[in-house]
């Protein structure tokens, strides 16, 4: 039976999890006719035996939490539950992902533990050719090119961080780990590690970060806000202020929710947190977790100075603490740290309950310091006779806190936001801002109140 | 599609009578949908994109309604007592009993895919149950000589099945069995401390947790040793 030890982020994913944040994030793709469940089964069939990484359930050892390879094979099911509910049960051994079919919609949730967005969307991609190929085999049997290749695509192997980073011979203490990674990748650069590219100036105490309060939903189910909007556009208005469309999409986020939020007082900055997917700067095949995070910082207007919220003024501070944190020095001194924590010899020893608990415990000061967090999948290419048969992909985690997906198909962006809360004013603020420029905006929102749900067509 | 919201100009898809931002009766959709693809969103006809599930509890009710009956228990509960002075007794039994019973459903309910984890709950909770009986009733050290020595056995009893008729997967209970034997060897403390009246129902739980455990060792040492790897890895 083969295992292997829990990369790095999932530790921290299962810390993490709990009631209302479900660290389960769900890929869609929206086709051009009803989905046919048997044939979306037989197309799973195939992928499967193509990504033995899927066939791992999760398990807990008395020091670390391991995958282990199961027999069990995945059954395509309908669409008729809550989103992005709870995929990994500590006392079951079920595959840590599902595929769901409800009208023209095929969806992939994922437990963040067994691989990030990159990682599962090579796997939706091959699912949505596969399952298109087989709907449409008279011309696809005739450019014999849309077909997935067969043979293995993500082994059940080791982590890319273990890959990147084995950090030393493990006998170094985690000071001194840290130290010496980040002095190498300073000379590297050729900067003083103390002096390295990071924000003008510090974030804020935990208490000063702006946070987002509001009234639960009654079961806790997240609710989820998709906003189509079409890509040239906005990547116009981007490239206006000169900026990217990740982070011109955060500083429009951010806009929002100060026009829907007045900041308390001593609340004095917003955070964003941003992952960055690290397989741009340190490549592998490795479908397993493999990303670092960066959290941004705006500054809010001293308390009195009644200064209008400027979007570009938002926009060039993000940018210009994200451009610095896009190189491989920077992101490999943040790795080697995390690293040197899971390898430090007193910390291996310390049995997982407890580490549990103390991820948990820092998880939720991290949460104290962040009004927002945001994650961009980029852009979708599938092939061409695949893609004319697929419309609007859509990407929504679940949430703890406000939180933005992106990801765009041919000339369709989707925008998903979740949160746990069942308010919605940001969100109408969010649209507006592109309504008023002209526009047009399309908004899918789930049903999470009692009379929402009661109101909807049976 | 819905329609157009008049208030932040979007057109909603699904089948809402007013904007589900905004809260703004929608009116007809406006044609400069992004529907330049030729996959358009879903119609009218076509079932909203997300389902309206049930709502599974509802947060507030329920803490509303488990507040006011515990507040109803605890307040019934001295009058109960003023009225029927010999029976504070049965009465307190009964609540033993009620508690142990809602331990158990609690215990069903969080692990109710794991049997292993579900007997040693219940052995746990069984006992304390009979120990706090024990305490109540000031009787001769029943508990300790008759009422944990069975539920230890018929415990092992229990999970031999399990694991050796039912035949889950062994090496997944291995570390569980040996828990709940060591745990069946608790009796034995009962005896050498001269905490019961009769040695008996001890020796016997002793016995069988010794036997079940030497024959796991022997004709399971294998998936034992892998089982104990895989958890113990540093």
């Amino acid at each position: 039976m083969k295992w292997v030890r829990l990369d790095n982020s999932a530790n921290i994913f299962l810390a993490a999890r709990n009631q209302i944040d479900t660290k389960v994030f769900r890929l869609s793709a929206e086709l051009d006719e009803e989905i046919d469940p048997a044939v979306l089964q037989q197309a799973l069939d195939v992928v499967f035996e193509q990504y033995p990484l899927f066939r791992a359930v999760l398990r807990r050892g008395v020091f670390w939490y391991y995958l282990q390879e199961s027999a069990r094979t995945p059954t395509v099911v309908a669409d008729d539950a809550p989103t992005v509910t709870h995929l990994y049960r500590f006392d079951s051994r079920e595959l840590l992902f599902r595929v769901l079919y409800r009208g023209r919609r095929i969806s992939l949730e994922i437990f963040h533990a067994l691989t990030d967005g990159t990682g599962s969307l090579w796997f939706f991609q091959d699912l949505l050719t596969e399952y298109v190929g087989r709907r449409h085999p008279e011309y696809f049997d005739a450019a014999g090119a849309a077909q997935p290749d067969p043979g293995v695509k993500q082994e059940f192997a080791v982590d890319a961080y273990t890959h990147w980073f084995r950090a030393g011979t493990g006998r170094t203490s985690f000071a001194a780990d840290a130290a010496s990674a980040a002095e190498s990748a300073a000379e590297l650069a050729g900067v003083d590690p103390d002096a390295a590219p990071g924000p003008r100036r510090r974030t804020p105490r935990l208490r000063g970060v702006m946070r987002v309060r509001g009234v639960h939903s009654p079961d806790l189910r997240t609710r989820v806000v998709e906003v189509t909007l079409p890509v040239q556009p906005v990547l116009a208005l981007a490239r206006a202020e000169g900026v990217s469309l990740t982070i011109y999409l955060t500083a429009v986020f951010l806009g929002a929710l100060l026009a829907a939020r007045r900041p308390r007082r001593g609340e004095r900055a917003m955070t964003v947190s941003v992952p960055i997917n690290l397989r741009q700067f340190f490549p592998t095949d490795s479908g397993r977790n493999f990303f670092a995070t960066t959290l941004l910082t705006h500054h809010l207007p001293e308390a009195g100075t009644d200064r209008p919220v400027v979007l570009g003024d938002i926009c060039r501070e993000l940018d210009e603490q994200f451009r610095p944190t896009l190189s491989r020095q920077w992101l490999e001194r943040r790795i080697r740290r995390l690293v040197g924590f899971e390898r430090n010899p007193i910390l291996r020893v310390i049995p997982r309950p407890l580490k549990d608990r103390v991820l948990s415990l820092a998880n939720r000061l991290t949460n104290r310091g962040t009004t927002a967090a945001m994650s961009n999948l980029g852009r979708v290419s599938l092939p061409e006779p695949v893609a004319a048969h697929v419309g609007r992909i859509f990407f929504h985690v679940s949430a703890i806190r406000p939180q933005f997906c992106m990801i765009s198909h041919r000339d369709q962006l989707t925008v998903s936001f979740t949160s746990p809360f069942v308010e919605t004013d940001y969100h109408a603020a969010f649209v507006r801002h592109f309504t008023g420029r002209g526009i047009p905006v399309t908004v899918n929102v789930t049903r999470v109140t009692e009379g929402e749900i009661a109101a909807a067509p049976r | 599609m819905s329609g157009h919201c008049p208030s932040c100009g979007a057109d909603v898809e699904g089948t809402w009578q007013a904007c589900p931002l905004c809260r703004v009766g929608l009116v007809a959709a406006s044609t400069g949908t992004p529907d330049a693809a030729e996959v358009t969103p879903a119609t009218q006809a076509a079932p909203e994109a997300f389902p309206a599930a049930p709502l599974r509890f509802h947060r507030r009710k329920l803490r509303r309604l488990l507040i006011v009956a515990s507040v109803a228990v605890v307040v019934a509960s001295f009058p109960v007592q003023l009225a029927l002075p010999d029976l504070v007794g049965p009465v307190r039994t009964v609540w033993l009993s009620v508690a142990t019973l809602w331990l158990v459903v609690l215990a069903t309910a969080t692990r109710r895919r794991n049997v292993g984890s579900l007997v040693v709950w219940l052995v746990v909770l069984l006992s304390l149950a009979a120990a706090a009986w024990d305490l109540v009733t000031g009787g001769p050290a029943w508990a300790t000589t008759w009422a944990i020595p069975a539920i230890c056995t018929s415990a092992n009893l229990a999970l031999g099945i399990v694991i050796w008729v039912v035949r889950l997967d062994p090496a997944e209970h291995l570390a569980k069995l040996a828990l709940v034997l060591l745990f069946g060897l608790v009796p034995g403390l009962f005896v050498i401390f001269g905490w019961v009246s009769v040695a008996l129902p001890s020796l016997v739980c002793v016995g069988f947790s010794l036997a079940l455990l030497a024959l796991t060792i022997v004709l399971r040492r294998r998936e034992l040793g892998q089982a104990l790897h895989r958890r113990l890895q540093v």
